[in-house]
């Protein structure tokens, strides 16, 4: 079950009962935003069976001196997914410098920082042994008004795809049986 | 998604509104129905006033760690018109006192309500 940040706790207590400068009341609603975005996720993952998953929800990085969320991380005993959650609506497109930007052509994401939170991960979700688990990060746009014109990208899943991908995850989670016998007739 | 550097919130407990409000719009006026249920005059949210309360304490000790209360000040805090038995079922499942003598009490509630 995922909880609120605590945060979001914090201001939603103090909302009414303290003046609120104009940043606390961006970053309020900033975050209960975010707190919708991922309560829809979680409507999507409690359709599958997710036994053979650790699940944290909203994980903050320091990249470049800036925060970013990574909503949800999913841990299966082969790889590793990283879930940043977005609701941009209207035609995007990548940029030659691989920012994305809206059809008026605002900068909206930087998708250089994705490899540097890539490799964030990558140097602190070590494995034991040998075998080093894949990482993969992906974009959920949970708008069904957001589209993505020319140069196509993976680091972007669909609201409409989640369910199958989820489902592949489920799949692919299931834990092999080690030195299995067939068995005998 | 990206955020601004983390700013420690302004917190002064002299402008702290106290009182239980309600959870969905905010709103302060609630009033206890029938001594251990709670309802919201805005929006009509109901709540079981235990539960509503222990929040709230939970929340303003995560912000004013180590405060004590006495009886008075708990239920200024409340500031909601509950029966003496619910009063009692608050206090003693969220409070424990400080001495055996004095009614001065800290939060620290009960696993259980």
């Amino acid at each position: 079950m995922r909880e609120k940040p605590d945060r979001l706790k914090v201001y939603e207590f103090l909302y009414n009962r303290l003046p609120f400068s104009d940043d606390e009341t961006n970053e309020y609603e900033a975050m209960q935003r975010m707190e919708k975005l991922e309560a829809q996720f979680e409507h999507h993952l409690m359709k599958i069976k997710t036994t053979n998953m650790r699940i944290h929800w909203h994980a903050e990085v320091l990249v470049d001196r800036k925060a970013e969320i990574v909503n949800v991380l999913i841990v299966t005993d082969y790889c590793y997914y990283l879930f940043i959650i977005h609701e941009l609506e209207g035609e995007h497109y990548i940029n030659p410098f691989n920012i994305l930007c809206s059809s008026s052509h605002e900068a909206v994401l930087d998708l250089n920082r994705s490899r540097r939170i890539f490799e964030l991960f990558r140097d602190q979700l070590i494995d034991a042994d040998t075998y080093q688990r894949p990482i993969i990060l992906k974009y959920v746009m949970m708008n069904d008004g957001f589209q993505l014109k020319g140069k196509r990208s993976d680091l972007f899943l669909e609201e409409r795809n989640l369910p199958y991908y989820l489902k592949a995850i489920e799949h692919s989670a299931v834990i092999r049986k080690k030195n299995h016998r067939p068995a005998s007739t | 998604m990206m955020l601004k550097a983390r700013v420690p919130l302004s917190i002064n407990a002299g402008n702290f509104r106290r009182g239980i409000k309600c959870r969905r719009c905010h709103a302060f006026g609630w009033q206890a129905i029938g001594g251990s249920i709670g309802k919201c005059d805005v929006c009509g949210q109901v709540e079981a006033v235990q539960i509503i309360a222990r929040d709230y304490f939970a929340q303003f000790d995560r912000l004013f760690p180590g405060e004590s209360y006495k009886r008075r000040d708990i239920i200024d805090h409340l500031q909601i018109s509950v029966s003496e038995y619910t009063l009692q079922k608050i206090i003693r499942s969220n409070f424990r006192k400080l001495d055996r003598k004095e009614r001065i009490y800290y939060f620290s509630p009960c696993a259980r309500l």
